[in-house]
């Protein structure tokens, strides 16, 4: 086989790659594309454009509706309500809408349900015998708050918490 | 395709095998006709199917390779133009953009028919190729060649045998093929060089020329 020339090969590349692509196209394709252009018109509806704002309109307003049925807070009306009833009759503090809201009336309600102030007096343990080895810890003293002159006074009993006395055997001579 | 349907030795072919329609839109500019169909007119889409069909129809077929399935592929290509025209903006040419979608559609129908156009894909272009050699041993030896030539071309990798084939064609221009294969135009002309050179490997390994 006799060498070819590169040029002649580059030639040659040049004529099979083109001849690769060079089948004609058989029929004119814009009839067809015409039609078909056609029918997607004509089976487009005429209305597109209406349909697609009722269409907001109505998701729009489902959207509403669900917020305003599942909003976390408590209806205004209501908590009016409740501040009227206020000054009547004292709301316990387990009824106290714990949610946070940024109303500032509903933060007004939430200041005048807390409960009053109550003034705590001085408690005092039994003096407890204690035995030899026994650990005595006395209770923190817990002092009384200043009396509020606008709020009555209620005196609280608190029970004591009832302490048993500590024996600390194992520790020995490190407790002091 | 038929072997030898198409003919002389060494021939070009011309570039619009379908001609356009003399009308009243042919003085119009793409841009003018692209301007109407967005507004809805589906004559001047039709008159820019009419320019661009030819060069829609030969990119596919660098792509494909069968005619009919370029075909498909083109007519595909040009309604999806026509769905997506409110989105051009004119920021390349309508013949670019036009290509862009038909290369991204006959691209997509290749892979869906990879299996069966491996097999297909022909090699029957080396058949139209005559060599314009003296005498019948030189024809035929010319379309040995040409038939190697085919050969080897069909084995390159897809990136680089479209990148041959478009820049062959004759139909497109650098900046045109590059926006099609979405690569830079100096990728692109790599690609072309190193495709020549694979295929000259390919006929150095079987005697056509020497290794030097």
């Amino acid at each position: 086989m006799q060498p070819q020339e590169p040029r002649e090969v580059d030639g040659v590349i040049d004529t099979v790659a083109r001849a690769m692509t060079s089948a004609r196209l058989a029929r004119d394709l814009s009839p067809a594309i015409a039609a078909r252009i056609a029918a997607r018109i004509a089976a487009r509806p005429p209305w597109p454009m209406a349909w697609r704002v009722a269409m907001a309109g109505a998701v729009m307003a489902a959207v509403v509706l669900v917020a305003v049925a599942w909003w976390p807070g408590e209806p205004p009306a209501k908590v009016a309500r409740s501040i009227a009833s206020e000054s009547a009759v004292a709301v316990p503090p387990q009824q106290v809408p714990a949610r946070p809201t940024t109303s500032k009336g509903a933060v007004t309600e939430i200041r005048t349900s807390r409960p009053p102030v109550r003034a705590v007096s001085r408690q005092t343990i039994v003096a407890a015998t204690v035995a030899a080895g026994d650990v005595d810890i006395r209770p923190l003293a817990i002092v009384p708050v200043e009396a509020d002159p606008l709020v009555p006074l209620e005196a609280v009993e608190i029970t004591p918490i009832d302490v048993e006395p500590v024996r600390i055997a194992g520790v020995g001579e490190l407790v002091e | 395709m038929k072997a030898g349907a198409i003919a002389p030795a060494f021939y070009f072919f011309t570039h619009q095998t379908v001609e356009p329609r003399a009308g009243s839109t042919g003085c119009v500019t793409d841009d003018e006709l692209v301007r109407l169909a967005q507004a809805g007119d589906a004559g001047a889409f039709e008159q820019l199917v009419v320019r661009h069909q030819a060069a829609v129809f030969r990119a596919a077929l660098a792509a494909l390779r069968v005619p009919e399935e370029a075909e498909e592929a083109a007519q595909d290509a040009l309604l999806r133009a026509w769905q997506k025209l409110g989105s051009f903006r004119g920021d390349a040419a309508f013949r670019t953009w036009l290509l862009s979608i038909a290369w991204n559609r006959a691209l997509s129908r290749r892979r869906s028919i990879g299996a069966w156009f491996s097999r297909r894909a022909p090699i029957e272009a080396a058949d139209q190729v005559r060599g314009d050699g003296n005498g019948p041993l030189d024809a035929v030896r010319e379309q040995e060649l040409a038939r190697h030539v085919a050969a080897a071309i069909e084995r390159l990798s897809p990136k680089l045998r479209d990148a041959l084939l478009l820049a062959q064609s004759g139909e497109y221009g650098y900046g045109e093929i590059a926006a099609m294969l979405q690569v830079p135009v100096g990728t692109l002309k790599s690609r072309v060089f190193d495709a020549r050179q694979q295929v000259k490997q390919r006929l150095v390994a079987l005697g056509y020329m020497s290794g030097e």
